[in-house]
């Protein structure tokens, strides 16, 4: 902020000229870019493996990938409002996702009807979400330290009361989690429609718009009347309550899963939401590029299966992508502040 | 949400805001001693002193951002509470502070709103919360044309825009959202010549359109320009108010530094005393 | 608000640290019982001979838990003292156990620390005191290794699956995954690399380009995650076999195959049993290995009779060369379903006559 305003010219006298030097900084234009650039990067992916394997291009690999986009997009999405809402990070998200997986198939095994045990999942990741936003509110500690804490706490804290919990196999939900609808796996339309309606949400509604405001510069938000502490917990709690519908999709496509289930999400999650130009510095992020994004992550396992890659390639790519997107971070936000 | 905005500018000696012995403490740190202020209708006060002197405790008191001790805060006439800077903002004060309270994410017309988004029209949109862009876009347009500030769109980023542009837009937000009063804290500070002037010139537009403004200011010259009254602080008090047509910047300096004693000087309330 | 990170906050992060770790303690709080009437204070000055045990304590392990109470019934079985700790899944609490054993003076540790970091300091400590200890599952230079045959585990398991294949399809097998978990390192190659060779030895006409292999990291979740991938690379396939790290790595693969439609006939055999009873067996899981892992106090009571009868063994303390090799139970999901559960495996084999172990007890390949 400091930097801008060391500028002696007059802008206003001569907005047009100074536009010309200026670097053009509009938020379409850098969604578009950031879009792009994934876009690219995945047709690059997609088209390098379909010249070594033509068969690339097929029904089975567009259900393997939308059906791995599905449960980590909508996490992602969870993510993606606490880290624009300036929540730097939710690392409990795993232990979220988990938690409500297991309330939704208690529910189912103690005879309730579906949608109730989908509410009773959303809720759960709701209460999630509360309590790590009170603490983060009440306590004013670093986020990333008390979802780190709460992580662990809660993943200790499930493994006293399960060690593995199973959907019923004749259940609804489990009958949903293994259909199709229009060719693709059920469960990666709920993922569309969190990604549209929260991307929609975020830019239109003055929800979104305080969200935004909040984690772009909380003070200028307080100095507009904006209640911290309220909207910091609403995203918390809003965040949770997708994780939620996570928990929930993850247990109608998990026959059975252990408290530490949710491990495997994380870093796919975390990267996604930074290689979608989501900065952690709070205040800006698109949804749509979010989707590019998981999507391009979805196709990698897929192309390093076709490439016939040995297995340990899944981790080195895995890694490498988090240090990757971590880096473009850091450029965009040099880039940025000059 | 404007109907203020371009109010008469005949009333002038109707008093916008009272401020009468306000004081605040920080444990053994007396922050604020006794503070008092009359801020008429359309007028241009500004607020000088030196580091420590109180200045940013009492903005912050008149902006609701601090609870004061003791004291009252009269707006038209009414006493005011002010327990969170929406209290301040309900009221009709906008604070424009020196880090001009942007958003650096967000558009030119998204800030302008910031806080008081219109809703849309459409009764199911509205419901859902959904935003009217369209007529918020339109209305900061108008405001910004009223009020001769240029940048070059306002769905533009805030980030790319120069000090001025900042500051003015800051300002002009005031307008649009019809305060009453305006606090402006050191608004030229990190500015060129050039767009110093461009706040300056808004300043008098806000003065004809009938906004009260606080101006707080380093700058001797400029408050010549533009104040109407100054009010100097030293030592938690508000010393001495006096018109600027009257004095002299060394004057003011003096009273500042303490090389003039305030006793000497005009009393603390002198909302009487100068006319 | 701000997230520096002040004098204040910190203190009181660390006090809530401080809360998380003082309520984790008390979770788990060490277990001390002891055997028959001798108590477990200072029980070894009578010249009874006493067994130290020191359970790992990880909470999602019911069999570790059960580990302690076969060895309480071993003990006192053969009128043994008997003082049982709980190594708290914690190095610090592995290590301060070890002191106090030492201190009891016991005459044979036994252990299993899932946080092994610590074992070397234990290690000198028991040196330095003359105790032997044995190991489970975690080697450890100079100790008694005691676990399952992961070799034989993944030998038999892949056997088994190769014969229904050779059964079934005429060794016709269009795929062989292998859901490898990497980070496990050679016990994935003894049971992931040995199914997969056991398979190759049982149908030996399968192409080697049929073999493919993935990385399940050991779960179900990352299982589920890249498997979908080798299944759309190989989408002609028809008759598939999926061997894998443990049962979580294995049914990721076939539920994945259940979402692309490729589960009309495939079959996959897991290890270490965890999915292959229940309500919920992946109906295409047609077998597992079971270890039996709460049954281990039983072979290392094999060595502490030795040790007892003042006839120590040499000590063999690496999985190749194991003190005692537990031997793995390869079960089809039908047999897995009549084998008794883990707390009534627990009480029959404390009846049962000394010597017995779980796999004669239950095991009846």
């Amino acid at each position: 902020m400091t930097t801008s305003l060391i500028t002696a010219a007059d802008p206003a006298a001569a907005p047009e000229g100074r536009g010309g030097r200026r670097r053009p900084d509009r938020r379409g234009p850098a969604g578009y870019r950031d879009a792009l650039s994934i876009a690219a990067v995945w047709l690059v992916l997609i088209v390098a493996t379909t010249v070594v394997r033509p068969d690339f291009l097929s029904s089975q690999t567009l259900l393997a990938v939308t059906f791995t986009m599905s449960i980590s997009g909508i996490l992602a999405v969870a993510q993606a409002i606490i880290v624009i809402s300036g929540g730097l990070l939710d690392l409990s998200l795993p232990v979220a996702l988990v938690f409500s997986a297991w309330a939704t198939v208690t529910a189912l095994n103690n005879g309730l009807p579906t949608p109730v045990a989908i509410v009773i999942g959303i809720l759960a990741g709701a209460a999630w979400g509360a309590l790590n936003g009170l603490i983060v509110v009440f306590g004013k500690l670093n986020p990333i330290i008390v979802t780190l804490a709460t992580g662990f706490g809660g993943l200790a804290v499930m493994l006293i009361f399960f060690t593995s919990a199973q959907i019923p196999s004749a259940s609804d939900l489990r009958l949903y989690g293994l259909g199709r609808f229009l060719g693709l796996p059920n469960i990666f339309w709920p993922m569309v429609i969190v990604i549209i309606v929260a991307g929609l949400a975020l830019h239109f509604t003055r929800w979104g718009r305080h969200v935004v405001a909040v984690g772009g510069n909380a003070q200028a938000a307080k100095a507009r009347g904006i209640n911290l502490r309220r909207m910091r917990l609403a995203t918390f709690i809003g965040a949770g309550a997708v994780a939620g519908l996570a928990g929930v999709m993850f247990s109608a496509v998990t026959p059975s899963f252990t408290a530490a289930a949710g491990a495997g999400f994380q870093l796919i999650v975390i990267g996604a939401v930074i290689l979608a130009g989501i900065s952690l510095s709070g205040g800006k992020g698109n949804l749509l590029v979010l989707l590019l994004s998981i999507g391009f992550l979805a196709t990698i396992p897929a192309s390093i299966a076709f490439f016939g890659l040995p297995p340990a390639w899944a981790l080195v790519f895995q890694g490498a992508l988090l240090i990757i997107a971590v880096g473009i971070d850091g450029y965009r936000l040099k880039r940025t502040a000059r | 949400m404007a109907e203020n905005a371009s109010a008469p500018q005949s009333a002038a000696s109707e008093v916008a805001l009272q401020a009468t012995s306000i004081s605040r403490r920080y444990g053994a740190v007396v922050a604020l001693a006794d503070a008092s202020m009359t801020l008429r209708r359309g007028e241009v006060m500004g607020l000088v002193g030196d580091n420590g002197a109180g200045k940013s405790t009492f903005l912050k008191i008149l902006s609701g951002a601090v609870v004061p001790d003791t004291g009252s805060i009269e707006i038209g006439g009414v006493e005011q509470s002010f327990r969170r800077p929406s209290d301040a903002l309900e009221a009709g004060i906008e604070t424009v502070y020196q880090d001009l309270a942007l958003v650096d994410t967000m558009s030119a017309v998204q800030n302008v709103y910031l806080g008081r988004e219109e809703l849309s029209k459409n009764p199911f949109l509205r419901l859902l919360n959904v935003v009217n862009d369209g007529g918020m876009r339109r209305r900061s347009r108008e405001v910004l044309a009223e009020l001769g500030v240029g940048i070059q769109s306002v769905n533009v980023s805030v980030k790319g825009m120069s000090g001025g542009q900042r500051q003015c837009l800051a300002i002009a937000r005031a307008l649009l959202w019809g305060r009453q009063i305006v606090i402006l804290d050191e608004p030229t500070a990190a500015l060129g010549v050039r767009e110093s002037q461009q706040v300056l010139e808004l300043i008098g537009r806000l003065r004809d359109h009938g906004v009260s403004v606080i101006l707080v200011s380093h700058n001797m010259q400029q408050l010549a320009q533009v104040a109407d009254r100054v009010t100097v602080m030293r030592l938690g008090r508000t010393i001495a108010t006096r018109t600027v047509a009257d004095i002299t910047p060394e004057t003011i300096i003096g009273l500042i530094t303490g090389a003039l004693p305030a006793d000497v000087a005009t009393p603390e309330d002198s909302a009487t005393v100068v006319a | 608000m701000t997230h520096s990170t002040t004098r204040g906050r910190l203190a009181r992060l660390g006090l809530i640290g401080l809360a998380a770790g003082l309520a984790l303690t008390g979770c788990s709080t060490v277990g001390s019982t002891a055997g028959g009437d001798s108590g477990a204070t200072g029980a070894a000055d009578d010249g009874t001979f006493t067994v130290g045990f020191a359970t790992g304590g990880q909470p999602d392990a019911d069999w570790q838990q059960l580990q302690g109470d076969v060895a309480q019934g071993l003990a006192e079985q053969r009128g043994w003292d008997f003082v049982e700790l709980s190594n708290d899944n914690s190095e610090a609490t592995a290590t301060k156990n070890a002191d106090i054993f030492i201190q009891k003076g016991v005459d044979v540790v036994m252990m299993f620390n899932g946080q092994p970091s610590a074992n070397p300091v234990i290690a000198k400590k028991y040196e330095a005191a003359g105790i032997p200890v044995v190991t489970f599952d975690i080697a450890q230079p100079g100790w008694y290794f005691v676990g399952v045959d992961n070799a034989a585990a993944g030998t038999e398991g892949g056997t088994s699956l190769g014969e229904l294949a050779k059964e079934k399809w005429d060794c016709k097998v269009d795929l062989v995954i292998s859901a490898e978990g990497t980070a496990a390192g050679q016990i994935n190659t003894w049971r992931t690399g040995n199914a997969r060779d056991a398979v190759k030895k049982t149908c030996p006409d399968i192409p080697e380009g049929n073999y493919v292999s993935y990385e399940a990291d050991g779960n179900l979740t990352t299982s589920l995650a890249n498997a979908p991938g080798v299944f759309a690379a190989h989408p002609d396939a028809k008759n598939i076999l999926v061997v894998g790290l443990n049962d979580q790595a294995v049914v990721g693969a076939l539920q994945a195959a259940t979402q692309l439609g490729r589960d009309g006939s495939i079959m996959g055999w897991g290890q270490d049993g965890g999915l292959i009873t229940g309500d919920n067996v992946d109906p295409n899981l047609v077998g597992s290995v079971m270890y039996f892992l709460e049954g281990y106090p039983a072979s290392a009571f094999e060595i502490a009779d030795a040790i007892e009868a003042g006839d120590a063994p040499a000590v063999k303390d690496t999985g190749d060369d194991a003190a005692v090799s537990v031997k793995p139970c390869p079960v089809t999901a039908e047999e897995a379903a009549s084998i008794p559960s883990i707390e009534d495996r627990v009480s029959q084999l404390a009846s049962a006559p000394k010597g017995s172990t779980e796999y004669d007890l239950f095991c009846k390949a």
